[in-house]
């Protein structure tokens, strides 16, 4: 394989997910844009913190800690979720080029992976911002972190490689589906925040929820995130990295599984022109 | 066309859009789990926040409540707001526009079905919030929360038509705004918690907007238990906000379907 012609074509699929992401406007709106929804996504569920301790006099750091960087971290993966899961749908049903998207670069799944590489980046960005605004906003100062950034970046590439292929596999389901492919991207993010350590320890979900929970990667992932800007945060690092690599390399295999299938399907039922203009 | 027939033609088209959208959205029963399902996530992901951080009991009941009215909001934005978008985007637009049926009757009919079926999955949202999660309400306050809720409807829906008249104009940065206006509405209508939680300042703020005057007040009959008397200023600051807003929309739609007529984007895709 010509490594070199295969990088640029995923240099050109990221631009233009780049363009596709932000050309509609001026440079500084764009940037406005991209950061509203997050602050006010830190300010709605920092509140939730406020409110309690508030009504109830208490303030507990650690909880404090726990919320923002829950709410910070799951800006990267929620980020690039949206970014892999709506393509099939927006290039099929609204823009009408995935049969062109097919003929240009036949490799859907690393398309999509390219595609996503963009939201991804930002996400990151996105983390960073909501951490170093969330922190103080709850009183935690941020000047007790201690981040190990070889870990952080570390957090953020398998962060990438497991939620992608993950994507990949609500992407491969979206191929069967016209109506459904907003809804999947939807419900599977909400499915993340609520299984996955975002705002509360998955101890406090119902019992019969909690195997869900520990199935996908999302719990270690976080874990391992806050253990990496703080490391008097009490988990077993050594322990979730290991079993994180692991839920990883599964994922993978899954996601490579399922989309080859669900490629196959879908050409060989023409699925790639049908839309239904929902 | 004389006023009166401008008013039939317009309710004659807004009966007919909301058949086709209450007929629409509940003809595939799937659709309407998952739509209930959906908010059903981010409520428990709250409510299981503040067990997990032993608050008090009443809380639960914010959640439900928050997350059941939130569904109207996004229902304006995306159901309303986006319709004239969506309409352009599929080439349906310049169909309506020749059919001789007013934008206004559109849009009302699009508001009186996206009303209907967004009520059946809020009202499924807090039943199944309220057997899950054991919220309380008081029912003897009933009708006052629903007085509530039909002001802040017709406030909302008021503004959706202001919505739908910048979609109409800039098509996708309208689409970009209405993202923007997710975040930022839930945030300040206090959707997870009481408005009391904001500073003052931020009260202030918070009651220039339909929803949070109006979820406050169906919080306050519903979990609170409090009557007429001392949610009169909810009421009418409600009313006056409908009044407005509804001024506010005809004009705005009116004046940006001219705009798009003269500059030619009644027809224009993919901007």
């Amino acid at each position: 394989m010509d490594v070199e012609n295969y990088l640029r074509k995923i240099y050109a699929i990221m631009w233009f997910s780049w363009q596709e992401l932000s050309n509609w406007t001026k440079p500084h709106i764009f940037i406005a844009y991209l950061m509203v929804r997050p602050i006010f996504g830190l300010l709605l569920y920092a509140y939730i913190y406020i409110a309690f301790a508030v009504t109830s006099g208490l303030v507990d750091p650690q909880r404090a800690f726990y919320l923002i960087t829950g709410i910070a971290f799951y800006n990267f993966i929620g980020n690039g979720i949206y970014g892999v899961v709506w393509i099939i749908h927006e290039e099929r049903e609204h823009y009408n080029i995935l049969k062109y998207t097919y003929i240009s670069f036949p490799k859907l799944r690393d398309y999509l992976l390219a595609r996503s590489i963009v939201y991804y980046i930002i996400g990151i960005g996105l983390s960073i911002v909501v951490l170093l605004i969330g922190l103080p906003l709850v009183g935690y100062n941020p000047l007790l972190l201690k981040p190990n950034v070889p870990l952080l970046i570390f957090i953020f590439l398998i962060g990438f490689v497991w939620s992608a292929f993950l994507s990949i596999v609500m992407s491969g389901s979206s191929l069967f589906s016209s109506e459904f492919g907003p809804l999947i991207s939807e419900a599977f993010g909400g499915l993340l925040f609520l299984l996955g350590n975002v705002l509360f320890p998955i101890t406090s979900l119902p019992e019969w929820l909690q195997p869900a929970a520990y199935a996908l990667p999302m719990m270690d992932w976080m874990e391992l995130a806050r253990f990496s800007i703080n490391p008097a945060y009490p988990i077993d690092p050594v322990n979730t990295t290991i079993i994180l690599v692991i839920k990883t390399l599964v994922y993978v295999i899954i996601g490579i599984g399922f989309f080859a299938l669900a490629d196959k399907l879908a050409r060989d039922r023409g699925l790639l022109e049908t839309s239904l203009y929902h | 066309m004389n006023t009166r027939q401008y008013i039939y033609r317009g309710f004659k088209a807004a009966l007919g859009r909301s058949y086709v959208r209450i007929k629409g959205g509940n003809r595939e029963i799937s659709w309407l789990l998952w739509e209930v399902i959906l908010p059903l996530l981010m409520i428990a992901s709250v409510v299981y926040t503040y067990r997990s951080m032993n608050a008090p009991s009443e809380f639960i009941g914010f959640v439900i409540l928050g997350g059941a009215m939130m569904s109207f909001w996004f229902n304006v934005l995306w159901g309303m707001g986006s319709t004239l978008y969506w309409e352009k985007e599929k080439g349906n637009l310049e169909v309506l526009l020749a059919s001789g049926a007013p934008l206004y009757g559109l849009l009302l009919g699009m508001a009186l079905g996206g009303m209907f079926n967004t009520a059946v999955r809020a009202a499924s949202v807090i039943i199944i919030g309220v057997y899950i999660f054991e919220a309380s309400f008081n029912p003897a306050t009933l009708p006052v929360a629903i007085i509530i809720f039909f002001l802040a409807m017709a406030a909302l829906y008021s503004l959706g038509l202001s919505l739908a008249s910048i979609y109409l104009m800039y098509s996708r940065s309208g689409w970009r705004a209405s993202e923007l206006l997710s975040e930022p509405i839930m945030f300040i209508s206090g959707m997870y918690y009481p408005l009391s939680v904001f500073p003052i300042a931020l009260q202030v703020v918070a009651s220039a907007f339909p929803l949070a005057i109006g979820l406050d007040g169906i919080r306050r009959s519903l979990i609170y238990g409090e009557t007429f008397g001392s949610l009169a200023v909810h009421m009418i600051l409600l009313v006056v906000m409908a009044i407005i807003l509804l001024r506010i929309g005809l004009w705005a739609l009116e004046y940006m379907e001219n705009k798009a007529k003269k500059e030619g984007r009644l027809i224009l895709r993919w901007m």
